[in-house]
């Protein structure tokens, strides 16, 4: 079944690169490109994981994630928090929100990214 | 504690002008207190209980500006203005008290003394006691009270002892109380640049990290977009574009690397550098970093052998995250700077510290570039080799992590072409 995928990315650049990749990689993928976005897509269609960028405009993804975890239908989403804003109050208080993995982009190629999601899945046995 | 001042008598335009400023105010208002009673009739009230009621009003009106001036917030210029307004009124209330001595005579006799002592003029500290003794002694000799008037040319004389040394009283409690004050006044400017400071330090790593953010999200860019062209997800490249772009991929990783470590470095020297202690199995980290970095290790055909100790080593307590920064980073660079042979670690306990070995058979080093070696590369100049292949911050970083530990790490070579070999040791916790 091919697993459906929300990439929560402000930069245009990235955001269609990590597509490019998940796509060719089998994944379902859809983009947006603000919190707002998100949580308007979220409305419609439940995906299998999120990528949440942290550093977003406006709404960031910290609060985002806040209001994810409220809502009792979102709330079980795995989310795998991704971005370059290496800040370790930032990191806690997503671990806080329960986000499966804290991902440094410049430490990963695309591919290397999908690896570390593949394990998140909720039907698949994740190491953390 | 009153701030030690050199006093030269006279000393700066400031202290002349004090001093004129006492003489002239002492001399009018004799004058005028003189003359008051032809002027005024004043039946009832005698001259010394004008004074003293003179005194008073004076001195709530000196303790209300000196109040007023500490709890708030004034410049060191409007505070002056407050002080010489307080200085006046004071001269002029000290010249009020010719009822002999009293409380507030000797208070501030005692201040001037202070400050000639903290000015360590013992000539200026005696001949204020001797005029203090003299003008009060010659206080009984005459009485210059309005309506009576009985002048003899000792009375005059002694007048203008007392007045002399109320000037210098005066001036020297003033001053006392002055440096006291502005004692206070620097304490407290220095709380507020202190807190000012503060607040930049914190804008300015919080500018680091959003930064070094700016700085990834191209370096992101660059380092995604390579490794899908090179895994053909945008067609086949020609063979002649794989050394090109395994090159760009490899400068993009040097900035990378380069932008974590000027993150590291800035949080680590404004001390906002936050570990994570956890017990962690030495050997365990460096297991994963040589599989890590097997792969290249092979491409250049040089082995990498790690020689564990026979019984499992104990659980150390560290920042798993910085300490395996640390051993990568020079395994790594043994790798590196290795083209046959191979690097070697080894790993034991001894003198109830970690230490760990990391042995290469490279171009080895000079004792010079060691001395250089862990210093960033703002500070000193090791051989052009180490620097080009961009070491760059890296064994400055590691140095501090492995500070922050309380360990050591050092390096030795037994020269040129001769391998190098590295040491970490961490104590046990």
């Amino acid at each position: 079944m091919t697993k459906k995928i929300l990439i929560v990315e402000d930069e245009k650049i990235l955001a269609d690169m990590y597509q490019d990749k998940f796509t060719q990689a089998g994944f379902e993928i859809v983009l947006a490109y603000s919190a707002e976005e998100a949580h308007k897509i979220l409305q419609k269609e439940i995906p299998d994981l999120i990528l949440l960028d942290i550093l977003l405009p406006r709404e960031n993804g910290i609060s985002f994630l806040t209001s994810l975890k409220k809502k009792p239908e979102l709330a079980s989403i795995p989310v795998v928090a991704f971005s370059n804003y290496d800040d370790p109050e930032t990191k806690k208080q997503a671990f806080k929100l329960k986000i499966k993995e804290y991902l440094i982009k410049t430490d990963y190629t695309p591919k290397e990214i999908i690896e570390k999601v593949k394990t998140y899945f909720k039907d698949e046995k994740s190491s953390k | 504690m009153a701030a030690k001042r050199k006093f030269n008598f006279p000393a700066d335009a400031h202290d002349i002008v004090m001093l004129v400023r006492t003489s002239i105010e002492t001399a009018v208002f004799i004058i005028f207190i003189y003359f008051l009673p032809r002027i005024v009739d004043f039946p009832q009230l005698s001259g010394l209980q004008l004074g003293v009621s003179a005194a008073l009003l004076s001195s709530i009106l000196f303790l209300v500006l000196t109040i007023r001036q500490r709890l708030q917030n004034k410049s060191i210029k409007s505070i002056t203005y407050f002080e010489s307004i307080a200085d006046a009124i004071l001269i002029i209330w000290l010249i009020f008290i010719f009822g002999g001595m009293n409380g507030p005579f000797f208070f501030f006799f005692f201040l001037a003394i202070m400050e000639a002592a903290f000015t360590f003029n013992l000539s200026i500290v005696l001949t204020v006691i001797i005029m203090g003794i003299l003008s009060t002694v010659g206080e009984y000799n005459f009485q210059l009270y309005t309506g009576s008037s009985t002048f003899s040319f000792l009375s005059i004389f002694l007048l203008f002892f007392r007045i002399v040394t109320m000037g210098l009283i005066g001036y020297y409690s003033l001053s006392f109380m002055r440096s006291v004050s502005r004692e206070q006044t620097t304490a407290r400017k220095l709380r507020l640049t202190y807190e000012e400071l503060k607040k930049l330090d914190r804008a300015k790593s919080e500018f680091v990290s959003i930064a070094s953010h700016q700085l990834r999200t191209p370096l992101t860019a660059i380092k995604g977009y390579i490794s899908m062209i090179m895994e053909k997800i945008y067609g086949e490249p020609p063979e002649k574009m794989e050394k090109p772009l395994e090159n760009i991929y490899a400068s993009n990783e040097r900035l990378i690397r380069l932008v974590n470590d000027l993150l590291n470095v800035s949080r680590i020297e404004s001390g906002r550098m936050k570990l994570e202690f956890k017990k962690v199995s030495l050997e365990e980290v460096i297991s994963s970093i040589l599989e890590e970095l097997k792969n290249e290790a092979k491409k250049k055909d040089i082995y990498l052998k790690f020689e564990k100790p026979k019984k499992a080593l104990l659980e150390i307590s560290i920042d798993r995250d910085k300490i395996r920064q640390v051993i990568t980073n020079i395994i790594d660079n043994a790798i590196r700077y290795t083209e046959k042979g191979g690097v070697t670690i080894k790993c034991k306990v001894q003198n109830e510290k970690y230490k760990i070995e990391i042995t290469d058979m490279g171009e080895g080093m000079t004792k010079e570039e060691i001395s250089h070696l862990f210093e960033s590369f703002s500070r000193g100049k090791a051989g052009a080799r180490l620097w080009t292949e961009g070491i760059g911050l890296g064994l400055y970083v590691a140095k501090k992590f492995i500070d922050i530990h309380n360990g050591k790490i050092w390096a030795e070579s037994p020269g040129k072409n001769k391998g190098s070999t590295f040491y970490i040791e961490l104590p046990i916790k």
